[in-house]
């Protein structure tokens, strides 16, 4: 049976990219995103912020839905300086990228469970082991995200289901879209492996998670160039 | 259907859920069996077992949805998970609102 993935952000960047090579590597994808798009494959329009909206995706979808995988890609970055960042983008910072985390594990974990097996992913970033400067808010969303799957890891891991983080360094998306090129150099530079990295070396790491073979890999952060 | 004939399905719903879970008898359980806490009979991965099937027994028996997200789901004081017959009466109130 071929088993599915729901893929949130699914309409660009990074959610789009692993969308797009899962469903190349035979998994059936369901994809959420803010706003619906044109994709081979079928796209909820869903903030994932938005805990009710989330939970009605997840209801919506057939018990029979052979739900493997959740890779949790939806986020936004507020490059800026913290003391120059206003509080609304604190706010649709943490609520997107934490709490969407948060959101998206409670909706469509309990299908795993019942199967007994599964696999969550959720993205961080390399800025967070490196404390970049200029992203202090968008890091402490990350490092949100991080504590919380490592601890969701353990609630879980009784049935079989794990939960791991891949906090990719420098790639080109939308992200860091307008991120001067030096500041990017600076920031690979950093990493152990120097260069930026690409959606298929995201979607190598995934991959491996997504496997049957990575099913005592649980509540780890898998830092894509090394940091 | 009254709220306590919901309330006694839902308990002997639950204790076959627990005994399941544990793979000793359901009449070993009773409304005072603890479902948190140190004399819990089931663990934390039990608990969550026991909440789905009550999810999937909601929705059998009474068309609706059993929302088990609680704040106060491991205060030994105000929990309505402390016990089978907390649980039980907690998800027939439920049930029952709206019915």
């Amino acid at each position: 049976m071929r088993r599915t993935l729901l893929v949130t952000g699914a309409s660009r960047g990074l959610g789009r990219a692993i969308a797009d090579r899962a469903l190349a590597a035979g998994y059936d994808v369901v994809g959420l995103a803010r706003s619906e798009v044109e994709a081979p494959f079928p796209i909820h329009a869903c903030d994932v912020a938005d805990a009710a909206a989330v939970k009605a995706v997840a209801a919506a979808l057939p018990r029979e839905t052979p739900l493997w995988g959740v890779v949790n890609a939806a986020g936004i970055a507020s490059m800026n300086l913290a003391l120059m960042t206003p509080a609304a983008t604190v706010q649709k910072v943490i609520a997107t990228n934490l709490m969407g985390a948060i959101h998206v594990s409670q909706a469509f974990a309990p299908a795993l469970v019942r199967a007994k097996g599964g696999r969550i992913i959720h993205f961080s970033t390399i800025a967070v082991p490196l404390g970049l400067a200029g992203e202090a808010v968008y890091v402490a969303s990350k490092a949100g995200v991080e504590g919380f799957a490592r601890t969701f890891a353990r609630e879980v891991a009784g049935f079989g289901v794990t939960v791991n983080c891949i906090a990719p360094g420098p790639i080109d998306t939308d992200l860091i879209a307008k991120v001067p090129a030096e500041a990017i150099d600076r920031i690979v530079r950093r990493q152990v492996v120097q260069r930026k990295g690409t959606p298929d070396d995201v979607w190598d790491v995934a991959d491996f998670l997504l496997s049957d073979a990575a099913g005592m890999i649980s509540g780890q952060v898998l830092a894509i160039g090394g940091a | 259907m009254t709220a306590e004939a919901a309330a006694r399905d839902i308990e002997a719903k639950i204790r076959d859920l627990v005994a399941f879970i544990t793979g000793e008898e359901a009449a070993g359980y009773d409304a005072a069996s603890p479902l948190i806490g140190e004399k819990a009979v089931v663990d934390s991965q039990g608990l969550l077992e026991v909440m789905l099937g009550l999810e999937d027994f909601a929705g059998e028996r009474f068309g609706k949805p059993f929302d088990w997200m609680n704040d106060a789901a491991f205060s030994s004081s105000r929990s309505p998970f402390r016990t089978i017959g907390t649980l039980a009466a907690h998800m027939a109130a439920q049930m029952a609102d709206g019915a």
